[in-house]
């Protein structure tokens, strides 16, 4: 019933619809650019949405991320190089599929089995939110301290080749975000004397710095600067090359419903996202093959699998953002950044004070979907053809320079341009010795929330630390934090033998 | 090569760590009130410093032999080095422009090494486009918009 009202509220304001659209039309364009992913457009996009209403805002975000990861599958089939890192699977039969002529046919598999999975994370966003949340209501400061920790500790050891530098980007985040004031007694810390850091760091300029300005630096590192556009492969003139036939959709639908359930339990999962899903549903699918020989030279089954799971993880992802307050991945912590600035308490208690919102904007997810989908399936090769036509050389320019004005539209602040470029140096850095932005930038968004269940859960308890060892559920939460750690190293050792 | 990276970065993050433990005792005031205050912060500036040690002594002691796919920590060229040097010196050229003389004129004076950088040539996308790029940037955020820019320090156009 809520969702019928959320469809009424949507259908019923020609903004809303336009920036569904515009949020399709926006996201496929940044995925499919190589390089400049949904994340860093949702990140330069943020402070244009202080001005609009918070419906409005988070509708072009949200439809932005969903119409993002199917993006990156463009530029993945029709360039061999994928737009986004949740696309790099696609890549491995999307692209000598193309090579065959068959473009038409490798877009198509892509759009129908990125809007299949999308449909199905977001079904299961839609309808389990609510009844998780019912449980999560009932947490304390313990728990919440719990559930920040444990996002810490599997963001960290999780995102990324190397657990350890997992955890210092995490560390690292945490310690950027508690430069300032003491957000209850109001003392300057970790302030160095400087009254510029008395106001800490601001999340836009950081998230400007750390995904785009860093992603510029890494362009010209990839020799951007030479040669102009992309090569496009041949197209075939034979409608059947076009088109997929009952047989290959009858092949691909188990493939693409099977997926989608791995997208959807990895997008739950915090930390994880859409680039580890890919992956794990393509050699998942592989394994299962037939004929498994077909995989990596075009077969379609090749696409379905890593396209849906990519796109299932949009919607699980929001849910321990909703029902939490922890975001499940880089897109949803950007949002949660969108909810907060826009005065919205995000966790469990959102499905009561903000319900109309949030199934407005599930009901805009579904919309989204749609559009892309009809985009992408009619439009996709020419998106495409676009996007080979314009060089990069020009475009990334324009972005270094749109970043600056993005960050000072936040504040008007000079300083916070000095913080973008500061830590698009850092983030470039941190990409060259494979230390892990989107752990930073998560965990800079959650340490605050952290330190507060924090000191909330000592001034509760009557014996110090010992409240955390009192409760079951937060024994439940750091248990699963560990044994997501030792399934990694069980994972990391098992690989190093096989090396040696 | 990849393992000095390691050992370099993880000694600089051990020192972040102790440079931040530092600062969390620069607090004056009662026991309780700096332990509340400084408990978060004292943790995790202890955990980096124990972090960054411990990544710095396991690449020293690991018998691995570096990757040979392993490239994002490879030496770059010096003309590379020289160009990515130049792109973040225009980005912090950029906001001390725009503090002297604002936006439009910043833009336009910072965007034509930029173009330059990314490997634009031709006397239209040198000149002509910067100037369009900043033109449009500043009709959309100031005009459309109503972005607030403040008085520059020595001359602007608006």
């Amino acid at each position: 019933m809520e969702l019928l009202q959320g469809f009424i509220t949507v259908l019923s304001d020609p903004y809303a619809i336009l920036f569904v659209l515009l949020g399709a039309w926006v996201g496929i364009i940044a995925g499919a650019l190589p390089g400049l992913t949904a994340a860093a457009a949702i990140a330069m996009l943020v402070p244009v949405t202080y001005y609009l209403e918070p419906l409005w805002a988070l509708i072009f975000l949200y439809v932005i991320g969903k119409s993002g990861r199917f993006g990156g599958s463009i530029s993945a089939i029709l360039f061999n190089t994928p737009g986004t890192a949740s696309a790099a699977a696609t890549q491995l039969d999307g692209h000598p599929l193309a090579r065959q002529g068959k473009v038409g046919k490798a877009m198509k598999v892509s759009t129908i089995a990125s809007a299949t999975g999308d449909m199905i994370g977001e079904l299961i966003l839609i309808f389990g939110a609510i009844h998780i949340a019912q449980y999560t209501s009932k947490m304390g400061p313990p728990e919440y301290f719990a559930v920040y920790s444990m996002a810490f500790i599997v963001i960290g050891s999780v995102i990324g080749k190397s657990i350890l530098k997992g955890l210092l980007s995490t560390l690292f985040g945490i310690l950027m975000a508690l430069i300032g004031l003491d957000p209850i007694t109001g003392d300057e810390r970790l302030t160095f004397g400087t009254f510029a850091l008395s106001d800490g760091f601001s999340l836009v300029p950081l998230l400007i710095g750390v995904f785009v300005l860093s992603e510029v630096f890494s362009r010209i590192e990839e020799g951007i600067t030479a040669g102009a556009g992309q090569k496009l492969s041949a197209e075939s003139k034979r409608p059947e090359d076009n088109q997929l036939t009952w047989d290959e959709y009858r092949l691909c639908l188990p493939v693409i419903l099977r997926s989608s359930l791995i997208g959807s339990v990895i997008g739950m999962l915090p930390g994880l996202g859409s680039a580890v899903s890919c992956f794990v549903a393509y050699g998942e699918e592989k394994r299962r093959a037939k004929r498994p020989e077909k995989w990596g030279k075009g077969a379609v089954e090749g696409i379905a699998a890593p396209e849906s799971a990519n796109n299932a993880v949009s919607g699980p992802s929001m849910i321990p953002l909703l029902t939490l307050g922890v975001p499940g991945s880089t897109i949803a912590a950007m949002l949660m950044g969108v909810f907060l600035i826009h005065g919205i308490q995000i966790g469990p208690n959102i499905f009561v004070s903000s319900s109309d919102l949030i199934y407005a904007l599930f009901a805009s997810g579904i919309l989204g979907i749609l559009t892309y989908a009809v985009t992408g399936y009619y439009g996709a090769a020419v998106i495409g053809k676009f996007i080979a036509a314009v060089p990069l050389r020009l475009i990334y320019p324009v972005i270094f320079l749109l970043g600056f004005i993005a960050t000072y539209s936040v504040r008007s602040s000079l300083y916070d341009m000095y913080v973008m470029c500061a830590f698009g140096v850092i983030g470039y850095l941190m990409r060259k010795l494979e230390f892990s932005p989107p752990a930073f930038i998560i965990s800079f968004i959650l340490a605050r929330g952290a330190e507060e269940s924090l000191r909330q859960s000592l001034l509760l308890s009557e014996n110090g630390a010992l409240i955390f060892l009192e409760r079951p559920i937060v024994l439940l939460f750091f248990g699963i934090a560990f044994t997501v750690v030792a399934l990694r190293l069980r994972t990391v050792f098992k690989s190093k033998k096989i090396n040696t | 090569m990849k393992g000095k990276y390691d050992i370099f970065s993880g000694l600089v993050i051990a020192v972040i760590g102790i440079v931040f433990m530092w600062q969390t005792y620069l607090l004056e005031g009662s026991i309780d009130e700096v332990m509340e205050v400084m408990l978060l912060p004292r943790i995790i500036s202890i955990m980096l410093l124990c972090f960054g040690l411990l990544l710095s002594v396991k690449t020293l002691l690991s018998k691995e032999k570096p990757s040979s796919s392993a490239t994002s920590a490879s030496p770059m060229s010096p003309q590379l080095l020289c160009r990515l040097g130049l792109l973040a010196t225009m980005g912090f050229a950029y906001t001390l422009f725009f503090w002297l003389f604002g936006y439009l004129i910043a833009t336009i004076i910072v965007a034509i090494p930029v173009f330059y950088i990314f490997g634009n040539r031709g006397w239209f996308t040198l000149l002509v486009l910067p100037i369009l790029a900043a033109i449009i940037i500043h009709l959309v955020f100031f005009k459309t918009m109503g972005l607030y820019q403040a008085p520059a320090a020595i001359f602007s156009f608006f």
